[in-house]
């Protein structure tokens, strides 16, 4: 009895190492397996509730027609090639030999079907003044090239569906249940509400066989917390660690830290059309108050750029070596102060709850504007009650950011600074105003940048517009935004574009 | 004139003494845990009263140089992610804290008490009425509710004090009624009646006096609740907007830079605990000595 006893007990103890070492070995067999950690949840439903939960951001499993470049340009992807026939009229050729991940080519009846069923069709009016299209407007020429007509003349088109959510999808896909055929390096595996997307490697992808097996995107939307599964090695690489923590990871052998700038930039938005920040002098006294460089130094441990313009640099019609500078000079700013008509009352600055060093940000220009006599009150709120004070125009300055998730980014100076753009329209309907819309001289610049095919006429246009925006002070530029990553230092084919939501995967692997 | 108040003076003396030397007083001062609860409200009274003079920087004053800085003798408490002194943003941070708890309390308190005397005292359906509204208050969450309330004012200190002061009165009125439905019954408010004292007068010269001692009690405990839930409040960012030094607010920064600059949640933690601590334990003494069903033992508990 004793010895059958002392069997069973050596039997479960040899099973339970068994059970370790089997363990261990599954650590070593998922060398090419990989997770990150992403500052947004990758499967929130009410942002993507189109890919069935899904973020089509980072994961790889869906495509567009057209990629963009580290200069942002427009680049082939599915599609090889695109011409303009006549203004309005763009035909696309797409690349043969592309699989889904159903085993389906790839043909121009996908195309139609993706724009007319998926994009047009059932994401509502907003999609037709992004992408300038209808109902009705894309149609297939042959097998493998389709004809888009815009409605009016659009040479944007291209970089502006270079965009993940312009992706392409079967009719045999059944996005909201969450069936995503994509034709991607990875197709998807797993999806775990408010926890993680799993994909794996999608053999047969058009681009060559990636080289990670398999990639968990973990929602991780709080910095410490994200940083805390780095440092725990519960994820491989996160975006975005903690600025706190940053100057030790940099002084770590076994992590490894990248930066690069991205399309987005942050400024002080001003109302020029309310009292006393109507007064150009004011504005212009504001943008002496403050110094980019130690805010980038300081509070923003050195990620970012100080920036001269609200739009980032990566952006080629943008140089800000044409623009003029306003360096710190509270002298300066105070003389403008005293030519100005302000006359101590308190002005309100508008800050986002969600904007990332928002609270921060704000205190600190908060001071600077005290130092030249300026009264600011800051008011954290949520989007919603912002975009509700910014529609009233009840509000004087507002902390907030342009960024572009395509090559095509015409948009930021449309949307911001024409009259009838997103932001200016409904006030210059209402009451012949707007909010940052200077009018005249520079819509006429905006148009004419917005419509030039030739990119040395668009860029004098947009650049012209921008030296106008920032003569009049509309805005006080802060920085040029940067993503940060931290990494296993292992890890190797990390690629980091200045749209950080075009991330490859292909290459990422781990050395020894 | 002088006579009047050598009377005073003298008045004074007399019921100073009277306290001093009386039974409950002893029995308050035997626990020492009672000694530290109340030495812990004083310093924090101290602090509130006399944070602006005490401070030894502006809690506003930004230097970004010396930006998290650990303690030092000239930042006994270091400095913020702003370079600010954050020994004086809590002294600060005291008088807030306390101000919004002792408001907060007071109107708690004020708006329970009238609705339980009324309730108690004047019983039928109004007593059924004001009861319902007290149950339907004492259904939800506190801190929840306050929450949504805070959410739809929009973020303020003054919408969090208004928050949290319509959440909390239904316990006052629920004591308070209790305690006048007991004492309307004694015979010397019935011979009051008979002497023909009106209600008003009853209520007010008789029933309220009567109910003092657990309102104390109750309101003391109350305030270590209010400044965890203004705290709270401010942390996830509906209370304090900045720069204002509120605890919760400073808190909820300082998370971020635990591993880093540690002073920095530690400091306004350490406070937020220190001071509920003192006033649950300044509320455990005085229920010992107020509560005329609770036996105190002079000696010190060994």
């Amino acid at each position: 009895m004793d010895e059958s006893r002392r069997r069973v007990l050596a039997g479960i103890a040899g099973g339970g190492l068994a059970s370790l070492a089997g363990c261990a070995t599954g650590d070593t067999a998922d060398e090419t397996a990989f997770a990150i950690g992403l500052a947004a949840d990758p499967t929130d439903t009410s942002r993507y509730d189109n890919w069935g939960g899904m973020a089509p951001y980072w994961t790889r499993v869906i495509e567009p027609l057209v990629w963009g470049t580290d200069d942002m340009q427009p680049k082939p992807w599915l599609a090889t090639d695109w011409t303009a026939t006549d203004d309005t009229t763009w035909e696309f050729e797409l690349r043969k030999d592309v699989r889904f991940h159903n085993g389906a080519e790839l043909t121009a009846d996908d195309v139609v079907h993706t724009f007319e069923e998926n994009i047009l069709s059932e994401r509502g009016d907003f999609v037709y003044g992004w992408l300038h299209l209808e109902p009705g407007s894309v149609t297939k020429r042959d097998e493998y090239t389709v004809a888009f007509e815009t409605t009016d003349p659009f040479p944007g088109f291209p970089g502006t569906i270079a965009h993940n959510m312009i992706d392409i999808q079967p009719p045999a896909a059944d996005r909201q249940a969450g069936e995503i055929i994509g034709t991607g390096p990875f197709t998807l595996e797993e999806i775990r509400r408010g926890q993680y997307v799993r994909v794996e490697r999608f053999a047969d992808y058009w681009g060559g066989e990636p080289a990670p097996t398999e990639l968990t995107f973990r929602a991780a939307e709080d910095e410490t917390t994200r940083t805390d599964l780095l440092e725990s090695g519960e994820v491989d690489l996160i975006y975005m660690p903690a600025k706190s923590r940053l100057s030790s990871f940099r002084d770590r052998d076994d992590v490894r830290v990248d930066s690069q700038q991205s399309a987005g930039a942050v400024s002080v938005w001003l109302n020029i059309y309310r009292e006393p920040t109507d007064d150009v002098a004011l504005r212009r006294a504001l943008n002496y108050a403050v110094s980019q460089t130690e805010l980038v130094e300081t509070v923003l441990e050195g990620v970012g750029e100080p920036a001269r313009g609200p739009i980032s640099t990566v952006i080629d019609w943008v140089d800000e070596d044409e623009l003029p500078t306003y360096e710190r000079d509270r002298d300066a700013a105070r003389d403008l102060v005293d030519q100005s008509v302000y006359d101590g009352s308190e002005l309100t600055c508008l800050v986002d709850t969600d904007m990332d060093d928002g609270r921060t940000i704000g205190q600190v220009l908060q001071s600077s504007f005290e130092e030249i006599g300026v009264d600011v009150s800051l008011e954290v709120r949520e989007r919603a009650a912002i975009n509700d004070l910014t529609d009233r125009g009840e509000f004087h300055l507002q902390i907030g950011s342009t960024g572009s998730n395509s090559p095509g980014a015409d948009y930021l100076m449309w949307e911001s600074f024409h009259t009838m753009g997103v932001d200016n329209k409904d006030r210059y309907e209402a009451e012949g105003t707007g909010l940052y819309n200077l009018g005249g001289e520079v819509d006429d610049l905006i148009e004419t940048g917005y419509q030039a095919r030739d990119p040395a006429a668009k860029r004098d246009a947009y650049i012209e517009a921008q030296r106008k925006i920032m003569a009049a002070a509309v805005v006080v530029p802060l920085f040029y935004q940067e993503y940060v990553v931290a990494a296993d230092a292992a890890l190797e084919g990390l690629e980091l574009p200045p749209i950080e939501k075009f991330a490859e995967w292909s290459e990422l692997t781990r050395t020894a | 004139m002088i006579g009047r108040f050598e009377a005073l003076v003298a008045g004074l003396r007399r019921r100073y003494r009277a306290v001093r030397t009386s039974r409950a007083t002893a029995a308050f001062f035997a626990n020492p845990l009672n000694v530290i609860g109340l030495v812990i409200v004083a310093t924090l009274t101290i602090a509130a009263v006399f944070g602006p003079v005490i401070a030894p920087y502006d809690p506003t004053s930004q230097d970004l140089v010396n930006r998290l800085q650990p303690p030092t003798l000239a930042h006994p408490m270091g400095t913020d992610q702003l370079g600010r002194d954050v020994f004086s943003r809590l002294l600060y941070g005291a008088r807030l804290s306390l101000g919004i708890a002792v408001a907060v309390t007071v109107i708690r308190l004020v708006l329970g008490t009238a609705i339980g005397l009324l309730a108690g005292y004047a019983g039928g359906l109004i007593d059924e009425l004001l009861m319902r509204l007290v149950d339907v208050q004492l259904a939800f969450p506190g801190l929840v509710l306050a929450l949504v309330v805070a959410g739809i004012l929009g973020p303020s200190l003054r919408n969090v004090m208004l928050a949290l002061a319509v959440v909390g009165w239904a316990s006052y009125a629920r004591l308070v009624r209790s305690s006048v439905l007991s004492t309307k019954e004694r015979e010397f408010v019935q011979a009051a009646r008979l002497m023909g004292v009106s209600r008003h007068r009853i209520a007010i010269r008789h029933l309220l006096p009567n109910t003092i001692g657990p309102i104390i009690v109750l309101a003391t405990m109350n305030l270590g609740t209010v400044i965890l839930g203004t705290a709270g409040l401010s942390f996830i960012g509906l209370g304090a907007q900045p720069p204002t030094p509120e605890w919760g607010t400073m808190l909820s920064t300082g998370r971020h830079h635990l591993r880093g600059a540690w002073w920095l949640a530690n400091a306004p933690g350490a406070a937020i605990m220190l001071t509920v601590l003192g006033f649950n334990l300044l509320g455990d003494g005085l229920r010992d000595v107020l509560d005329p069903n609770h036996d105190t033992p002079l000696e010190k508990p060994t």
